[in-house]
């Protein structure tokens, strides 16, 4: 009887005309397919909380990775900044000059700029240009300098290899090629090394680049000195303006 | 009335199925009639009123999806509930692969039908369907009761029809 009945109704579903077939679905779909619906939203939704947790975690593990980074780095910064600590002495300020003229000697090697007195230059400051030492302040007038150039035949300037920290004298030749002059022969100094100031001179300030190494001669093993060539890293041909190390307080 | 709760809880979560667990095993479009394998394991553990009534509202349930053919998926749920019924009569089913092949042979019986109702006149087109969807979709919801039977063993006849 049962199996009759039921074959019955679907019968008379099927020839329901498709207006009440269609409210009737809906009826069916709003009461067994929206539950449904709705957890699958939320399995989905969560699904995609559980990715994006996951795209999170990967994010933040390459951020501590960063941060363990920058540690490293703000440590060292640390460290370098107490290392500048001990150059702070010579913290300067730097006063910027113009060359308004070469000297036309071939014994005098340098150049007046266009502040003097006035900018609060004094004599014996230091010259430099972003590439190294240029040379020092040595008459000062009202409206101009007049800076002495590293390859002036009379400037010394005590200078440091950055690799082996042998010391000696930087100082030109009569022809005005550099030589890092007072170096024994057996001491280990290589073409390629570069030089830096040493602070010893009292003049200049340590730590300002002044040339590589480009030839070494050793006459005779009697020789007690090596002639080590230098070339300078500013280019005093092209020289245009560069800086004056002025003290900061003033 | 317990029969009653339990075609409307077994209903409710084949809905679930069939929206949540249907659409991610589906192979290229082919997916298992949880419907026959509900309406198999009624038919076999409960008896013939349960099954039968499970089989009409399932069949509206998914007739409701496409309105114009509202009642026939009753229908032939119904059938096919009966044959199984009558199959639980005649036959001894109780061993797991009997047990399968009526699970085959009902999804085959159901979709073979409804593909020739809803192709009449196109003897092509039901053949591709019955090949394509029926034999395959058949297979599957065979797979799928022998996944159920490994994790909730096979029904044994205790009602008497």
């Amino acid at each position: 009887m049962l199996p009759i009945a039921l074959l019955l109704i679907s019968f008379l579903l099927l020839f329901l005309p498709i207006e009440y077939k269609e409210s009737f679905a809906g009826i069916t779909i709003r009461i067994f397919y929206a539950p449904g619906k709705i957890l699958k939203e939320k399995f989905e939704g969560l699904y995609k909380v559980k990715e994006r947790a996951r795209e999170l975690e990967a994010e933040l593990t390459s951020a501590k990775l960063k941060i363990s980074f920058y540690s490293d780095a703000s440590r060292e910064n640390a460290r370098l900044r107490e290392f500048l600590d001990f150059q702070s002495s010579y913290d300067f300020k730097l006063i910027p000059a113009e060359i308004i003229k070469k000297t036309d000697s071939p014994h005098r090697f340098s150049v007046l700029i266009n502040i003097g007195n006035g900018g609060k230059i004094k004599p014996d400051m230091t010259a430099v240009s972003d590439e190294g030492l240029v040379g020092r302040v040595q008459f000062v007038f009202n409206d101009y300098a007049e800076v002495q150039l590293l390859t002036d035949p009379t400037c010394r300037v005590a200078a440091v290899d950055t690799r082996s920290r042998v010391q000696g004298i930087l100082k030109p030749n009569p022809s005005g090629v550099l030589i890092f002059d007072n170096v024994p022969a057996h001491e280990n100094i290589m073409v390629g090394d570069t030089l830096k100031s040493s602070g010893l001179g009292g003049v200049f300030p340590p730590g300002i680049p002044l040339g590589v190494i480009t030839e070494i001669n050793i006459r005779s093993s009697s020789y007690l000195f090596a002639e080590i060539v230098v070339k300078p890293f500013v280019d005093f041909d092209r020289l245009e303006r560069f800086f004056i190390l002025g003290n900061k307080e003033e | 009335m317990k029969n009653f709760l339990l075609v409307l809880l077994w209903l409710f979560l084949s809905a679930l199925w069939e929206i949540i667990v249907s659409p991610s095993i589906s192979i290229s479009g082919v997916k298992p009639d949880i419907g026959i394998a509900i309406l198999v394991y009624l038919a076999l553990y409960y008896g013939i009123g349960t099954a039968l009534f499970f089989g009409f509202f399932w069949g509206i349930i998914i007739d409701s999806v496409t309105p114009g053919n509202l009642g026939l998926s009753s229908l032939l749920y119904v059938l096919t509930g009966y044959m199984i019924i009558f199959i639980r009569t005649h036959f001894e089913w109780s061993s797991p692969i009997a047990q399968s092949l009526i699970v085959l042979f009902a999804a085959f019986l159901f979709s073979g039908v409804f593909f020739l109702i809803t192709n009449i006149g196109e003897p092509g087109g039901l053949f591709y369907y019955i090949i394509r969807y029926g034999i395959t979709s058949a297979l599957y919801t065979m797979v799928i009761w022998w996944v159920g039977q490994f994790f909730f063993g096979a029904p044994q006849d205790r009602i008497p029809v």
